[in-house]
């Protein structure tokens, strides 16, 4: 009996482990092997919301738009702006502290930001917002902390 | 049916329902499980890229084993087996004070650390439950039964 229970448990993590390779070679959202490659977690607007006081928020985007309707007490930092801004992210930024980094709705300069965040400044705690800024809202006065 | 049956019916049920759907859900997305599993800090990143392609299945692997009864006790020590891996994976972060989701149920998140302590606790008191329930009509109890030398 427990002979047979153990061929047939080898059986499970064989029969599982078919469609597992089949997902790594076919899959469009196969993990990258490489975590440079693999890019940075995105987070949804309701997580960041119920993080909001522990967290320092990148401005991915270019000077108009940050200007325009930056997430208040934002970074600005993106490719073409690194050096001088990179100063006060690391006076800013603490360990333990989340950074979340956000550009428009369809871009890819939050995912570059963050990934040489991640490389030069060595923070694991760095994600991407969804849907960038249109997807943040500023909570109510009353539920700001 | 009689009630031990019906009882052992739904408790597989519910086992079933609950893994194959935290299995499909983290097979359909195994790009945000790899992250999810990066969050915990307990394994390198190329691990977790072959942890969350792997899982998920072996998940609904274990789900479909407990309708195949030579198969039965090997899916439900699967399963156990999974889940005392995972309490100790979320013991282990809620200890050094992660703040994290669980990624019980893949990019639909399912909430924070305490909950999903809880939740998987009552999984496996789940399925040790069907392993009490089947044992008698599965010959795999170890009592002698009345009247049997």
């Amino acid at each position: 009996m427990r002979r047979a229970s153990i061929r047939s448990f080898f059986w499970l993590l064989l029969l599982a482990a078919g469609p597992a390779l089949l997902a790594a070679w076919l899959h469009p959202r196969a993990p990258a092997w490489n975590r440079e490659r693999a890019g940075v977690a995105e987070v949804t607007a309701e997580w960041v919301r119920a993080r909001r006081a522990a967290v320092l928020w990148v401005d991915a985007r270019g000077e108009a738009a940050f200007r325009r309707d930056g997430i208040p007490g934002a970074v600005h930092l993106n490719e073409e702006r690194w050096d001088e801004p990179m100063g006060e992210f690391l006076a800013r930024w603490q360990p333990g502290r989340l950074v979340v980094v956000y550009c428009d709705e369809q871009c890819a300069s939050s995912q570059d930001v963050a990934r040489r965040l991640r490389r030069e400044a060595r923070i694991d705690d760095i994600y991407v917002l969804r849907g960038g800024r249109p997807a943040w809202r500023e909570p109510p006065e009353g539920e700001r902390r | 049916m009689n009630t031990g049956r019906w009882r052992d019916w739904l408790l597989r049920a519910v086992v079933t329902a609950v893994f194959a759907g935290a299995g499909a859900l983290k097979a359909w997305d195994p790009a945000e499980f790899a992250f999810a599993i990066d969050r915990y800090r307990l394994v390198p990143w190329s691990a977790a890229a072959g942890l969350a392609l792997y899982l998920p299945w072996l998940e609904l692997a274990g789900a479909l084993g407990l309708w195949f009864r030579p198969a039965r006790g090997a899916a439900r020590g699967l399963l156990m087996g999974l889940t005392g891996i995972f309490l100790v994976a979320l013991a282990s972060a809620w200890g050094r004070g992660l703040d994290i989701d669980c990624g019980c149920f893949g990019a639909a998140g399912a909430g924070d650390l305490g909950l999903a302590l809880v939740r998987a606790s009552g999984m496996l008191a789940l399925l040790w439950l069907l392993g009490r329930a089947e044992a008698p009509v599965s010959g795999l109890s170890l009592r002698p039964t009345p009247g049997h030398r």
